[in-house]
């Protein structure tokens, strides 16, 4: 891009924080031309979401979505990851920032260690786990989880018994259980600087200690847990293996309990604030629970339930409804263990006052999140100023831009949220950076330089083996030398030779010098999983000449000894068939050629409301040409009818600021009144055709088409003139300039149009814009009677601050239930409102002036034909459905479409905004790339077999094969993601994927039975 | 559908017991020659998972990767019991 020599902005970015956010930035920002430097403080990547079991509201499993992430980033020639470090000192500004970080000794040389282990096996000391929460062990020399980036173990200089003798020739265990001599006791770390053009921090948040509360009984009684520690306890990989059994005596628990808001929302020893995740985590604990161990009977007690998100009212119905979970609304005072029996006797007082002693087996303390013990510090290094609760200082309309110019912030830092929130921002910071060093794009990234591939056409297989002892690992059961003589004997193999480890840098030399000196034009590496192993080994193959695709990995070591210990003839047995499948598949190799695609570099945005403005400005920002589509006359969208934000910030000047932005940047072509006629192509080569007859070639599209208010037909609106929404209201007060009189009494319902059928779900603002507006109105006249029917008061996270501001106003909260709902009559010149009060057990009446509904919030009308025309799927209410609810909430399935705004799922203005900074983000890295390759694993298509009956078309997820001109299937392989549906349903074979042909499977499934002696067992 | 049953059935009547195979009794120490087809994503991501937290199963289960395992074909369950596998695991 554009490589201004005399740009005074640096080409790289540090990030400080490898979470699952810090990683999202990190990808981004690298895989569009910018250097990274990612500093953790732990010895691996993944923060908090490594820990966690399974994720809410679809149950996947958080390593599963996360491990995947972490060797992309760990193998990333453009991301430089720093682990236990940290930044010690920041000089310099914006665009050109001098960072020391100073490294912790890890006494193993990264270098050198393979990550096989050996050296923790044949360490004798165990301390306790903090990755698994104290509930079970790990060595001195430990690597923090199993599928740990970097995968180098590390040595813990307070436990290591040679490092606490001071002589240091005690134990060296593993120094000489590591054959490949990376164990370095006089490691001292280091300290270096490192110069980039912006800093992101995502440090991510602690978690309450809840034995500040001795009386919940953590610490105290053994069954008692923290949540984490279910996570743990949950977890296949966790202490117990995924079997609930109680700490004390390993017995099944029965009746499990959760207590939420364990220390949040509380200012006594703990945190005013929401923690925003915990009603979520406890719903999908309490099923996890359910499903692991059908007897156990979970009972949730809570004081709100804020299942706020997308989907989540419907996750906890289905908590009760269909694993019987217990919702029980109650603060608990205390917990004690019954002597003898390690059960829990729990007293709270019911909803009716009466006090209750219920007894469990097991209690689970949904522990809140919060800044991490040095946040000041943390703060103060980088000179960026922090809240009361010392979280950075942002702004609503900029959520992750801090006091410092170039220092961003994102994820929980910024304060807590979940998964989708944080890697959304991820996305976004990485957005607003890319648009800050846009002219220093791609002068710091480096790319691998490949020899010339050597042509095999026309050569029989010359398949070299190299079988890998992983040190011990896999030699100490299977037999190698065995495998290496069984292998030998299979035709087409010219070469098989033994290697200690196979990833070693030396052994990787002797791979390519073999490679060369034996013409081998194919290479199966009999070793590890091709998962974290398969690229490392294919970079190595380039490296002497070879296509990458002339390469297998034969598994002997994870679906092999280390499944199999023990049991060496039957594991050797075993490793010769995956080694002669491997074989068989590698004889039917054939190079394959990543094909690339030219892109246009600029971007369709549909939608002119606060999220495409926002989407295209930061687009635009980056030098793309970006293009916005408005249906209406004028930009703006549902902000237009919007003055304040909750914390008090001016809407309208905003929304002012950006159409004016929008209006007067080079970049920006607005078409208002118009809507998308036609629309073709592919990521990177969009052509799409306006009502208004334009003709627009584009590489990336943003979908902001945004919503609308749900228009009540109950509680007498349009039929009183006293009854009006909280939008109405909010003009009157804030546009209108009304002063409530003293006398004046505002009822206001929540959830009008939300969370019943037909529209099961949260809208997500109403209870804060029925907050802002009670304020408002005893801000400015406090005899004024403000009362809040609401079924749960869902001011999460920081937000939590405004409704406590509300109540010590005299605002006053009364709860209703969805089978009870307020009863509204007109009397007169009043508006009679009759609601059943739990707390008194009785019938309150209200004579209201104004009745104010807090309307939800639905899909704009033209998201599904938008979302039809793009073939982009719609969730049953009606919102766009994103390519992954928790790692790509701003990403379609196909490539090159983004969302942003509304249209996804309702969300406040500020988490509109980020989410639109995200999609930029994402459409950035699109963009910035010339041209974007093909993977060669794709589907290939054979016109003369297909039939063209079409199943194909329906099944294929990416919409790649498609009705060509003639009437017929064609195959478009840019959309291909080789998942191989379409050659699994294709009757007449038509479709083959690249290296998973049917020839090479059925090869394998026959090497597979194939006995030692050549015939079929 | 339900003729071709009512169909399978008639034959199966009319068929002399003699010609219909019998069960085969299963010996004392056999093990099943077990295929896995298993997607790149989960199922083999799972298994990798099972040799990482070394939990122990037969080591005659054999593993073969596919990209999804709506890739898997009729014709390779067919080779596979037509080659004499005994059972057929697929994953994903």
């Amino acid at each position: 891009m554009s490589l201004l020599a005399n740009s005074t902005k640096r080409g790289s970015v540090l990030i400080v924080g490898g979470g699952i956010g810090g990683m999202q930035a990190a990808l981004d920002l690298a895989e569009s031309g910018f250097l990274v430097h990612l500093v953790q403080r732990d010895p691996s990547l993944g923060g908090t979401m490594v820990m966690l079991d399974k994720t809410f509201p679809t149950g996947d499993c958080a390593m599963c979505m996360i491990s995947p992430k972490m060797v992309e980033a760990g193998r990333h020639l453009n991301i430089k990851i720093h682990t236990l470090a940290q930044v010690a000192a920041v000089e310099g500004e914006e665009g050109d920032f001098t960072v020391r970080i100073k490294m912790a000794p890890r006494y193993v040389d990264p270098d050198k260690c393979t990550g096989c282990g050996d050296c923790e096996a044949k360490c004798p000391k165990k301390v306790p786990s903090e990755f698994e929460q104290q509930l079970g062990p790990r060595k001195a020399v430990f690597s923090l989880f199993p599928q740990a980036v970097p995968n180098t173990r590390a040595i813990d200089s307070k436990n290591c018994l040679c490092l606490t003798d001071p002589q240091k020739k005690r134990c060296r265990l593993c120094e000489k259980a590591c054959k490949a001599n990376a164990i370095n006791y006089e490691d001292q770390g280091k300290e270096f600087d490192v110069h980039v053009g912006a800093i992101i921090l995502s440090p991510g948040l602690d978690r309450y200690d809840a034995r500040v509360r001795p009386e919940l009984g953590l610490g105290r009684w053994p069954n008692v847990v923290s949540s984490i520690q279910f996570e743990r306890i949950l977890s296949a990989s966790g202490p117990y293996k995924g079997v609930v059994q109680r700490p004390s005596d390993q017995k099944h628990p029965v009746k499990v309990a959760w207590i939420q808001c364990v220390g949040s929302r509380d200012n006594r020893n703990a945190n005013p604030w929401c923690s925003s995740v915990c009603c979520m985590y406890a719903t999908k604990q309490s099923i996890i629970a359910k499903e692991h161990d059908k007897h156990i009977e979970p009972t949730i007690f809570y004081m709100e339930m804020r299942t706020f998100g997308k989907d989540f009212d419907k996750y906890v119905e289905r908590a009760k409804r269909d694993y019987g979970v217990r919702y029980q609304r109650a603060m608990v005072s205390a917990v004690r263990e019954e002597p003898g029996t390690g059960n829990l006797v729990m007293r709270y007082a019911a909803e009716d006052g009466t006090l209750v002693n219920e007894t469990f087996d097991m209690v689970v303390l949904s522990v809140g999140l919060q800044p991490h013990a040095d946040a000041l510090d943390f703060a103060k290094t980088f000179g960026i100023e922090t809240t009361d609760y010392r979280f950075p200082r942002t702004t609503h309309f900029n959520p992750a831009k801090t006091t410092r110019q170039g220092v961003f912030v994102t994820g929980t830092y910024q304060g807590p949220k979940d998964i989708p929130d944080t890697v959304m921002q991820g996305s976004g910071v990485a957005g607003s950076v890319m648009a800050l060093l846009s002219e220093a794009r791609g002068t710091e990234t480096t790319k691998k330089e490949l020899p010339p591939e050597r042509d095999v056409t026309g050569e029989a297989p010359r398949i070299g083996v190299f079988v890998c002892h992983c040190g011990t690992n896999i030699s100490s059961t299977v037999e190698i030398d065995q495998v290496v003589e069984a292998v030998k004997k299979e035709s087409g193999v010219a070469y098989v030779t033994n290697t200690i480890y196979a990833c070693a840098q030396d052994n990787q030399d002797m791979i390519k010098q073999t490679i060369k000196d034996q013409k081998l034009n194919r290479v199966v590496i009999a070793s590890c999983t091709p998962r974290t192993h398969e690229k490392l080994f294919q970079e190595t193959i380039q490296e002497a000449g070879l296509n990458k695709y002339l390469f297998d990995l034969a598994d002997i070591r994870e679906q092999c000894s280390w499944c199999h210990k023990g049991q060496n003839e039957a594991a050797t047995k075993k490793a010769i068939k995956i080694v002669k499948m491997a074989v068989a598949k590698s004889r039917l190799q054939e190079p394959l050629k990543s094909e690339t695609v030219g892109v246009t570099p600029s971007c369709l945005v549909i939608g002119g409301g606060i999220a495409g403005m926002t989407s295209a400005l930061a687009v635009a920002d980056q030098g793309f040409p970006v293009y916005i589509v408005e249906k209406d006359a004028e930009l703006g969208g549902l902000a237009r009818n919007v003055y304040r934000v909750l914390d008090g910030s001016d809407v309208q000047e905003f929304l002012l600021s950006r159409i004016a932005a929008v209006h007067s940047h080079p970049n920006i072509t607005v078409h208002t009144g118009t809507e998308v006629k036609n629309t073709d192509g592919f990521v990177g080569n969009f052509k799409t055709i306006l009502t208004n007859g334009s003709e627009i070639t584009h590489g990336a599209i943003i979908l902001a088409t945004g919503g609308v208010e749900y228009e009540p037909t109950e509680y007498l609106y349009k039929q009183s003139q006293q009854v009006i929404t909280q939008r109405e209201l909010e003009k009157k007060l804030f546009d209108g300039n009304l002063a409530p009189g003293p006398e004046e009494s505002y009822v206001m319902i929540q959830c009008v149009g939300s969370r019943e059928e037909p529209s099961q779900y949260c809208s997500r603002i109403c209870c804060q814009d029925a907050i802002k507006n009670a304020i408002a109105i005893k801000e400015r006249n406090p005899k004024a009677a403000v009362i809040i029917l609401y079924r749960d008061l869902r001011t999460y996270g920081l937000r939590e601050d405004f409704y406590k501001k509300a109540r010590d106003l005299g605002v006053f909260f009364v709860r209703y239930d969805v089978d009870r709902k307020p009863v509204v009559e007109q009397a007169g010149g009043k508006v009679l409102v009759t609601t059943w009060d739990y707390m008194l057990d009785r019938e309150l009446q209200f004579d209201a002036d104004w009745l104010v509904l807090s309307t939800g919030l639905r899909p704009h009308p033209s998201t599904d034909a938008v979302g039809a025309m793009y073939k982009v799927t719609r969730n049953p209410d009606g919102y766009y459905l994103e390519a992954h609810v928790k790692l790509r909430p701003v990403d379609f399935p196909s490539e090159g479409l983004f969302v942003a705004g509304l249209g996804h799922a309702p969300k406040n203005l500020d988490e509109t905004i980020a989410q639109s900074l995200a999609a930029a983000g994402r459409a950035g890295v699109i963009l910035s790339h010339e041209k974007l390759a093909v993977s060669g694993i794709i589907a290939k298509h054979k016109r003369e077999l297909c039939m063209s009956c079409l199943s194909c078309l329906r099944v294929c997820p990416f919409g790649s094969p498609y009705i060509a001109e003639d009437g017929k299937i064609s195959h478009n392989e840019v959309k291909c993601m080789g998942c191989g549906i379409c050659a699994g349903i294709c009757p007449a074979k038509a479709f083959q994927v690249n290296n998973f042909r049917d020839d090479q499977i059925l090869a394998m499934i026959d090497a597979a039975v194939e006995s030692e002696s050549g015939v079929i067992n | 559908m339900a003729d071709v049953a009512e169909e399978t059935a008639e034959t199966l009547r009319s068929t002399p017991h003699s010609i219909i195979e019998k069960p085969h009794e299963t010996p004392a120490a056999w093990e099943p020659n077990v295929l896995a087809f298993a997607c790149h994503y989960c199922a083999f991501a799972a298994a990798d998972l099972a040799g990482v937290m070394r939990l122990s199963y037969s080591p005659s289960v054999k593993i073969i990767r596919l990209p999804c395992t709506g890739k898997l074909d009729h014709i390779h369950v067919l080779r596979a019991f037509e080659q004499g596998v005994d059972g057929i695991f697929v994953a994903g």
